[in-house]
């Protein structure tokens, strides 16, 4: 068996912003995240979980601060910094997104106008790919056979969840984003959604990056947690780093 | 690549418009009712404009070009004119002297002489309307001639008869008579010539203007000294093909010095009320036009922006700026489509109610409203493609749409 390739490379990343008298700085000294891995980002509001989640998911707009690098496995690896200096660059962005990284959100960010089955075909039509076994087979662990013709607001949150999972898989992406998944759900659905979540993202041997308030879940369902804490706090600046503990 | 990705944005667009069928139905709506007035304004202008002119090319006078006076024509001369653009028939006239004869109706008891006018006529006359099998037929056995209403009238004779025609010429004092049958062929309407006339071929009005000049016409046999000088005409009858051809003929002729008279002030009253239903049609169309560019960019800044989270969710799946343009730009071409086929929907409905309204009273029975199918075409090509134009422009907003919005907004 291949040993795991590193997907995300990261070294003194420090991305700033707000205004001169309330700045917030967010540094990650260094980092690498490997194919497989479970990694979490906990901490509390405003400690710049979301921020980190828009840099690894090549959407935030100071990609050209961001000191990374980039590798899916083949040989080529991507400067991620010298790309977006280019603003023209930041299509490019959106094609290695639609290629090697799902994303899930807090409400399952779906299309409403479009059906269950749409909503999850919509990375496979994007990529050129058909749908295949493993289509079917994604939609039957996460039990949403039979809501495939229902649209959007005809499911329940848990529902929508488990639709915005099986969209993020379905493409067979190294990497998943998941900002705060399991947030709007009662505790037992957030079980039974994260479960399915994980027995998936292990199936398919993917990078599963979550962002979430409940530190105790995340370790529970075997999650790395990134340490988070504040270094240095005064009236004027706040500064949060992300780093293995 | 981006193929793939627009024709999936259209295929995303096209079903929004759908899951939005209300909202559209209103942009739809709002569409038809911009162009189906736009539609009867330039249905009536086209209808009451074909409604005149065909009511003036209706009057083959309105298309005579008449010299005024006699000159002297060569052959050559009236041939070129023949040739010359948009002349639909000519055909030379003898001098007025012997443009003249006596027609009588030999089954009337107390039938008295008719003096009628000479003219010539030929294929192509829109006077007699005379074609070609008619022409050929009309020298065979008994010379044919066509005869005015108002000969026909006072000789009481129809299309069938057979009359005597008479011309005279003096002899040393005394009068001198040759008479020939002619066949009634046809009886011109009174609205194509007013005046007591006869139509022939240009042989016997040729043999008339023999016959009275003492030179001999072997064909009826009627005595006089043989022809010598080669044939000239003091006139001629001349036709133009359209309305439109009259006045380049007319000024062609005064660069021959030849002076006309011509119906184009009747003509002129015609085109001065198209030229104000054109300006008035472009007014208002304009300002249609220009609303109706307003709103689609407008209805598609908006619908971006309602939209902008779905937009952002597709930026965040991987969807490129560009491609994503098409999305609004297509449901504007759609409702464009939409709103063009129930504004002539509209306009259909309301086409026979203008049609009862005016044509009775402006137009003796004529259609004042009226829309050929192209033209239907073209509204709804122009339509679509002011949307598209105007969806364009509000659909820059797109390219400030990103990710991150959609995830916020969840």
């Amino acid at each position: 068996m291949n040993s795991p390739f590193v997907i995300y490379s990261i070294r003194d990343l420090s991305i700033k912003y707000g205004g001169l008298h309330n700045q917030f700085e967010l540094r990650v000294p260094d980092l690498q995240i490997t194919q497989g891995e479970m990694l979490a980002l906990t901490g509390a509001s405003g400690c710049g979980k979301s921020t980190f989640l828009d840099v690894l998911a090549l959407i935030s707009s100071s990609m050209h601060l961001s000191n990374m690098k980039l590798s899916f496995g083949n040989s080529e690896e991507l400067d991620i910094a010298s790309i977006a200096i280019d603003k023209m660059n930041h299509n490019l962005f959106g094609k290695i997104r639609r290629k090697y990284i799902g994303y899930v959100l807090q409400s399952g960010g779906l299309l409403p106008f479009l059906s269950v089955r749409e909503n999850i075909e919509a990375p496979l039509k994007l990529n050129g790919l058909n749908k295949d076994k493993y289509f079917n087979h994604i939609c039957k662990v996460l039990d949403i056979q039979k809501h495939l013709e229902k649209k959007i607001n005809k499911l329940s949150r848990g529902e929508r969840q488990r639709v915005a999972i099986a969209r993020s898989l379905v493409h067979q992406p190294k990497v998943i984003i998941a900002d705060e998944p399991t947030a709007s759900l009662d505790n037992d659905n957030a079980d039974k959604v994260m479960e399915l979540f994980v027995n998936l993202a292990r199936e398919q041997d993917v990078a599963l990056i979550v962002a979430s308030h409940d530190k105790e879940r995340m370790k529970r369902f075997g999650f790395n947690v990134l340490r988070q804490r504040f270094i240095k706090s005064n009236a004027d600046e706040l500064i949060s780093e992300f780093s293995r503990e | 690549m981006i193929f793939r990705e627009v024709k999936n944005v259209i295929r995303l667009s096209f079903a929004d418009l759908i899951y939005e069928k209300h909202a559209i139905s209103y942009n739809v709506a709002t569409l038809a009712v911009m162009l189906a007035p736009v539609l009867v304004l330039f249905a009536l202008k086209f209808g009451v404009i074909t409604a005149l002119t065909e009511r003036l090319m209706s009057n083959p006078l309105i298309l005579s070009i008449t010299p005024i006076g006699q000159s002297q024509f060569s052959h050559e001369w009236i041939n070129n004119l023949k040739r010359k653009e948009g002349v639909s028939f000519v055909s030379p006239k003898i001098r007025y002297l012997s443009a003249e004869a006596y027609l009588e109706n030999n089954n009337l008891e107390d039938g008295d002489r008719v003096r009628v006018e000479l003219l010539p006529t030929g294929v192509g006359d829109p006077v007699t309307s005379l074609t070609r099998d008619v022409f050929y037929k009309m020298g065979e056995g008994v010379q044919g001639v066509f005869i005015t209403h108002s000969a026909a009238e006072k000789l009481n004779a129809t299309s069938g008869d057979t009359l005597i025609y008479s011309i005279t010429r003096k002899v040393d004092g005394n009068s001198e008579q040759v008479q020939l049958p002619v066949y009634v062929t046809g009886v011109v309407p009174l609205l194509n010539f007013e005046r007591d006339a006869i139509f022939m071929p240009v042989d016997l009005l040729f043999a008339t203007e023999d016959y009275r000049s003492f030179i001999a016409v072997n064909k009826f046999g009627w005595r006089g000294a043989p022809s010598t000088n080669e044939r000239s005409f003091s006139s001629f009858r001349l036709y133009a093909e359209t309305l439109k051809d009259i006045r380049p003929l007319r000024d062609w002729l005064e660069t021959q010095d030849v002076e006309v008279s011509t119906k184009l002030a009747e003509i002129e009253v015609v085109e001065s009320i198209e030229s104000n239903l054109n300006t008035l049609f472009f007014i208002i169309g304009g300002l249609a036009l220009v609303g109706g560019a307003l709103t689609v960019g407008v209805n598609t800044w908006g619908s971006v922006a309602r939209k902008e989270h779905e937009l952002s969710l597709l930026r965040l799946l991987g969807y490129s700026n560009t491609a994503l343009v098409v999305f609004p730009v297509f449901q504007a071409v759609m409702i464009s489509i939409l709103g063009s086929i129930a504004g002539l929907l509209v306009y259909l409905s309301v086409e026979p109610i203008v049609n009862a309204m005016f044509s009775e009273k402006l137009l003796e029975g004529g259609v004042a409203c009226i829309l050929h199918p192209l033209h239907a075409v073209y509204a709804g090509l122009i339509t679509v493609l002011i949307s598209f134009i105007a969806a364009f422009g509000a659909s820059v907003k797109v390219w400030s749409i990103s990710p991150i919005d959609g995830i916020r907004q969840d």
